[in-house]
């Protein structure tokens, strides 16, 4: 400073105006500034007023500084913090294969929460409107003693952001279940690595790096780590060190193999920033923007202008369809502008074009007609040419990779084709650091129909209307977006009376319901629909085809036992034909007249075939009556448990075994009889239906063996040996 | 008191400045003193020289223009600032901020203050802002260990 007056010092201001300056230095600023002088240290280590007054000016409007942490920790702490999640704010790609997580899409938005910073995956709504789906699945904040916490949403569960909740961690920590504890660190400004949270460093003691989490107390226990093959090795370290294997270390055990089974749902990814995301001056096209293709859908297009003066444009939003899809982007390698008063052809060109947008559109049509005049053009080319060099074999049509870009007057722009008849309009995704015609939170999955539960409804009551209105407006949506960036998903439902969800998914359910009756009609018709008085259908457990059970009315069933008693008899019979039977194996050149009776068997079989049914019928909504049948000693055993337990705590633990081994001497046939009587009823019923599988064997085996002519070839009694070994497996040809 | 809008203001060395109700009272000072004392129109600010406060003045009479403006508001306070490169200005402008308590001027100032200070050594700021040091060099050595962490991905310039 070059001046004849000395400058004043510093020293001079009052210390509100000394604060206010270094306010609004950055940290390298202020270290600076810190060792200047002795005062100066002083100031800078003044926790409350002057790192909060920092913490304030930078991030004051963004998030709830004194909220994070629970107000507990150092503003100076959370300035370092802050410092480097700041980088986080903004958009950014998942680098690597798509293919890992279909769900997962590959455009993250970071942003400011209240008392975190929330990242949401960002995909194009389906619906044919501007709308952006918002999906939060990230959670970075910092718990009350200092410690970074990012929790991960994997499935979008929690689907509830806490706004303006001081207990945040405690939220997150008791959906720890649901949730994932995942590591946020940077590699670089512009590379972070999200991974799940390993205490397997923690065990060996490996230093982690200063981005992660740092060692919580019960990390060791919850860790778990990265893969398969580590976990084996921790596994191996485990229980070396464990001999006990206590209940401690079981648990600890199977915590971790719960870990292992959630962990499977995250793997390790990396995101990569958008840097440049937003036009500026100079470059007006960069950044990210969506449009609305020809095929209706919505599209995120990163433009990117390169070092050598060229613009790239290219599709980020879709990861669900495969690479080699591309809808024509645009490509240029010069950037210069033809300014507005465009010759008369390309006015035609631009003014006989359609814009695409989405069907409900009429009204804000109106608005954009004068945000519609092109400004300024560009020549582009179509990427077709070098996706597809040479489509439909003609050599380079110019007009088949001919473009344009107009620019328009509000900043955004619009760009076409030749070959087509319409204008693919660019709209800002994000403005200010807040997503534009965001919808909070996509709805899950409606897996509660398939299940046929609909409690999963309430949920979506929860979440804002999106599908309902097929076409979210431009207009409609931003007001959401207007209010707030992150907000209480459950406040919908308050303001609202009307329930936008309430026919979601009726028809579904009405084309269920219209699938079971005629499943039931059919049903009706096969047993007759005098025999069955409910039919209801349950969900097989791991799929979604469901089974009938057919109830019957007791009268019926007392029907059915008469053909229970009907049964004995034929067993009589069964009995002597797997005598016979036996006999037959041991004499074969006999066995003429004896394929005879089985035969003879199997017709009378067949004539009952009417009854046969019934006692299938009989047999599905038996098991109850066997299960009952089954409990009985089951039902013993509990109370002898109790009785010896009881005795025990009375008598003490000799006594105990002594009535113990006395009861068991006088119960145990008890139970035998009792089990040998239950068995009695089923046992004919199994051999029966064994003896019916056998006979059909032996019958074929029979068969064969008389085409082949010589009963007593060796092979057939290899068979029928085998047959006779595999007593009770059947099915040995 | 021809007009019940205005007031006027009265520098340190005896200038005075016509200046709307409504502008004066974007400083918390002036509209205390305003409130305190309905009589009189002619207020003494002993601490302001003529040459800030009609800085001062010029400031808040565009901030009352800008309204609620928030980019008027910016563009104003950028055009505001341009030119105001000298330390000597700046300290003065800063000082009035505070003693008028206008807190938009004051974090402008502030703000600028500190944009000159970035990527400065030590030894910049203890010259810019008169500063005697007085550690020890190890101490010296010791402050800036204290805030390494401050320089991570900081590029030196």
């Amino acid at each position: 400073m070059e001046k004849n007056v000395p400058p004043p010092s510093f020293n001079d201001f009052p210390e509100d105006v000394q604060l206010c300056i270094l306010s609004f230095l950055h940290s390298s600023e202020l270290s600076a500034f810190a060792s200047t002088s002795k005062r100066f240290l002083s100031l800078c280590r003044h926790d409350h007023r002057l790192w909060y007054a920092m913490c304030h000016r930078r991030w004051g409007s963004k998030t709830q500084i004194n909220k994070w942490g629970s107000g507990k920790i150092s503003y100076k702490h959370l300035y370092r913090i802050l410092n480097e999640y700041d980088n986080l704010i903004g958009f950014w790609r998942r680098c690597g294969d798509s293919d890992s997580n279909s769900n997962s899409a590959p455009l993250v938005f970071f942003e400011w929460g209240p008392i975190c910073i929330t990242g949401s995956r960002i995909t194009p709504s389906r619906n044919s409107g501007y709308g952006v789906m918002k999906k939060p699945f990230i959670y970075i904040s910092v718990t009350s003693n200092g410690e970074e916490m990012n929790y991960l949403d994997p499935d979008g569960k929690f689907t509830m952001i806490p706004n303006l909740k001081e207990d945040l961690i405690g939220e997150l920590g008791a959906l720890e279940s649901e949730l994932i504890r995942v590591n946020v660190s940077f590699m670089g400004k512009f590379h972070v690595v999200v991974e799940e949270n390993s205490g397997f460093y923690g065990f060996t003691r490996v230093v982690s790096s200063p981005g992660s989490v740092r060692g919580e107390e019960y990390e060791n226990v919850y860790g778990s780590p990265p893969d398969r093959m580590m976990s084996e090795i921790y596994q191996y370290f485990a229980n070396r060190t464990s001999p006990g294997g206590n209940g401690a270390s079981r648990r600890q055990r199977r915590r971790e193999k719960e870990k292992q089974g959630r962990m499977k749902k995250w793997e390790t990814q990396h995101f990569v920033k958008i840097v440049n995301c937003s036009p500026d001056p100079g470059r007006p096209l960069q950044g990210l923007w969506k449009g609305i293709c020809d095929d209706m859908s919505m599209d995120f297009y990163l433009v990117s202008y390169d070092d050598i003066g060229g613009i790239a444009c290219r599709k980020v939003g879709d990861s669900s369809k495969p690479l080699s899809y591309h809808a024509p982007v645009f490509w240029t390698s010069s950037t210069t502008f033809i300014e507005s008063p465009f010759s008369h052809e390309e006015d035609r060109l631009y003014n006989c074009r359609l814009h695409v947008q989405p069907h409900d559109e009429a009204e804000v049509n109106r608005d954009l007609s004068d945000n519609r005049t092109a400004s300024r053009m560009l020549f582009v080319n179509s990427s077709y040419d070098l996706v597809i060099p040479d489509l439909d074999g003609n050599a380079l049509n110019p007009r088949h990779v001919e473009g344009r870009v107009w620019l328009y007057r509000n900043g955004t722009f619009g760009f076409g084709f030749l070959k087509d008849n319409y204008i693919i309009d660019m709209k800002h995704i994000a403005k200010d650091g807040h997503l534009l015609d965001a919808i909070e939170s996509e709805l899950r999955h409606f897996v509660g129909f398939d299940r046929g539960s609909f409690s999963h409804q309430e949920l979506q009551d929860q979440n804002e209307s999106y599908n309902t209105t097929p076409c979210t407006t431009p207009k409609r949506s931003k007001k959401s977006n207007t209010t707030t960036s992150c907000k209480i998903i459950g406040k919908d439902k308050n303001t609202t009376n009307k329930n936008p969800y309430a026919d979601r998914g009726l028809d579904k359910f009405y084309a269920l319901l219209a699938d079971l009756d005629t499943k039931k009609q059919q049903i009706y018709t096969q047993k007759g629909a005098e025999d069955i008085s409910i039919v209801r259908f349950v969900y097989a457990n791991d799929s979604n085809a469901f089974k009938p059970i057919v109830v019957r009315a007791k009268e019926k069933n007392k029907k059915d036992d008469q053909n229970m008693l009907y049964i004995p008899p034929k067993v009589l019979v069964k009995h002597d034909v797997s005598h016979e039977k036996d006999q037959k194996v041991i004499n074969h050149d006999q066995s003429s007249d004896i394929v005879v009776k089985p035969k003879d068997h199997n017709e009378e079989d067949s004539n009952g075939k009417k009854k046969k049914k019934r006692r299938y019928c009989l047999r599905s909504c038996d098991g109850s009556f066997r299960l009952d049948n089954l409990r009985k000693p089951n039902y013993y055993f509990f109370v002898i448990l109790m009785l010896i337990m009881l005795l025990m705590a009375m008598f003490g633990r000799s006594f105990a075994i002594m009535c113990t081994s006395i009861g068991w001497y006088l119960i145990n046939p008890t139970i035998t009889d009792s089990s040998n009587t239950t068995n009695k009823s089923r046992r004919p019923k199994r051999k029966k239906e064994y003896v019916i599988k056998k006979l059909s064997e032996e019958k074929i085996n029979i068969n064969y063996v008389h085409s082949r002519g010589g009963g007593s070839s060796p092979t057939s009694v290899l068979i029928n040996n085998k047959d006779q070994q595999q007593y009770g497996h059947g099915r040995s040809l | 008191m021809a007009e019940e809008n205005t007031i006027t203001l009265k520098s340190s060395d005896g200038k005075e400045f016509l200046i709307s109700k409504k502008a004066a009272t974007l400083s918390e000072t002036i509209k205390a003193m305003v409130e305190e004392d309905n009589s009189s129109s002619v207020f003494p600010l002993t601490v302001v020289d003529s040459k800030t406060l009609a800085d001062v003045i010029t400031f808040l009479n565009k901030h009352v223009d800008c309204g609620d403006d928030d980019d008027k508001k910016k563009s104003c306070d950028e055009e505001f600032m341009a030119g105001k490169d000298d330390m000597k200005d700046l300290f003065d402008l800063v000082v009035a901020a505070n003693y008028l308590d206008v807190k938009d001027l004051l974090d402008l100032i502030c703000g600028k203050i500190a944009d000159m200070m970035q990527g400065k050594s030590p030894e910049w700021v203890r010259k810019t802002f008169n500063i005697q040091n007085d550690f020890s060099p190890e101490e010296e050595a010791k402050v800036r260990e204290e805030y390494a962490w401050a320089h991570e991905g900081v590029e030196e310039d």
